[in-house]
């Protein structure tokens, strides 16, 4: 995909973002600039979670995401009672723990998931960067109300 | 935008977020725009703010800084004004948008009040920290103080990544209004073409939007968060 073009999409989604929705959700936005949405999950008493999303190609392909501690090292456990979103499992790819979601690539990379294909989710309401991190939040939120 | 700043000698005046020492007490706002380095000062519309009230001036008015002390003035680079009521007191701003949170350092509700924008066929809209309120064909034209709502009508907001809704603040109804209608209305005012896979959560928990308010156990101030579901995974 021509990087213009994915940058295009990626500020269009990440402008989407103003002060009142990211303090609403709780979100410290570390970088905002592309390819790169590098945000921290913020909570009053629960550890804080990171996640990074690398862009490149958006929406051609989706983006990776990586899950890290609040000072940017990687992950090694997700969060407790994470469900399935957060898999604490090595990914085949990358040997660390991944986000198994749609419109993670690392979900349609796994081998269990090769036949989910991101162009059939590609463009539909709510899978935007935005709205990928957002479900995610909602995920995260569920292990650390 | 803060509020206004001190500023102790008779030559110094604030312009948007800055105090600037003029070297002299009377001026164009010409003279004083471009002192500003907000040239060229017939692009601007200027804005002075004083005592709760809002005046235009053109770039051709004489300015006593003394005579107006304790006021400051916005200056918008911009070919137009926007007329608007506060209480029913005429106001001005010069541009399309204006910060709720910059609206509230120029006009604090009376103690035990909201500022409300009401709509004869819609709901009241609360304004919000953190909101927009809009000036344009379709926006705000009266802004009026009312009490805290009765226990037995809500505030609620919207937030979705596509924005949120209402953009001010919240929307103030009934809380016998089943949550779905307000939906319906934060998808029409953000143009979302396809919400019938959405979920909606209030602090992530899942709520079922064929209830009430009352119903959901929703009450006083409520912020929603909706958006498309989490999809996928469990089996890796």
């Amino acid at each position: 995909m021509l990087k213009v073009l994915s940058k295009a999409e990626f500020d269009r989604d990440i402008g989407r973002l103003d002060d009142r929705t990211a303090k609403k959700f709780g979100w410290r936005v570390i970088a905002s600039t592309f390819p790169v949405f590098d945000v921290v999950f913020e909570h009053a008493t629960a550890r804080p979670i990171r996640l990074r999303l690398k862009c490149e190609d958006w929406d051609d392909l989706p983006p990776s995401i990586e899950i890290l501690n609040e000072d940017g090292t990687y992950a090694i456990e997700a969060p407790p009672h994470a469900g399935s979103v957060f898999n604490g499992s090595a990914h085949p790819s990358t040997g660390r723990i991944f986000v198994c979601m749609r419109g993670a690539r690392e979900f349609h990379t796994h081998p269990s998931h090769l036949n989910e294909l991101w162009a059939n989710y590609r463009g539909q309401p709510g899978i935007d960067l935005l709205g990928l991190v957002s479900q995610l939040w909602r995920a995260w939120k569920r292990t650390v109300r | 935008m803060d509020t206004q700043q001190a500023h102790s000698r008779d030559t110094e005046y604030q312009i948007n977020d800055r105090v600037i020492d003029f070297g002299d007490r009377k001026l164009t706002i010409r003279e004083m725009l471009t002192k500003a380095l907000l040239t060229p000062a017939s692009e601007y519309q200027t804005v002075l703010v004083r005592d709760h009230r809002t005046k235009l001036l053109t770039a051709d008015d004489k300015f006593d800084l003394k005579k107006e002390a304790g006021g400051f003035l916005r200056a918008f680079r911009s070919d137009r004004a926007f007329s608007f009521t506060v209480d029913e007191v005429g106001q001005v701003w010069g541009e399309e948008t204006m910060d709720v949170d910059e609206f509230l350092t120029i006009w604090a509700a009376p103690k035990g009040h909201d500022w409300v924008l009401e709509k004869s066929d819609e709901p009241d809209i609360v304004l919000r920290a953190g909101g927009t309120i809009a000036f344009g064909p379709k926006g705000v034209e009266d802004i009026v103080s009312r009490p805290y709502p009765n226990a037995q009508k809500i505030a609620v907001t919207v937030f979705t990544t596509a924005g949120t809704f209402p953009a001010q603040g919240a929307l103030r109804v009934p809380a016998s209004t089943v949550i779905a209608h307000v939906l319906a209305k934060a998808a029409k005012a953000l143009s979302l073409a396809d919400t019938s896979a959405w979920v909606v959560t209030r602090d992530g928990v899942e709520i079922t939007p064929s209830q009430t308010f009352e119903q959901a156990g929703l009450h006083g101030e409520i912020e929603l968060e909706w958006g498309a579901p989490e999809g996928g995974g469990g089996n890796a």
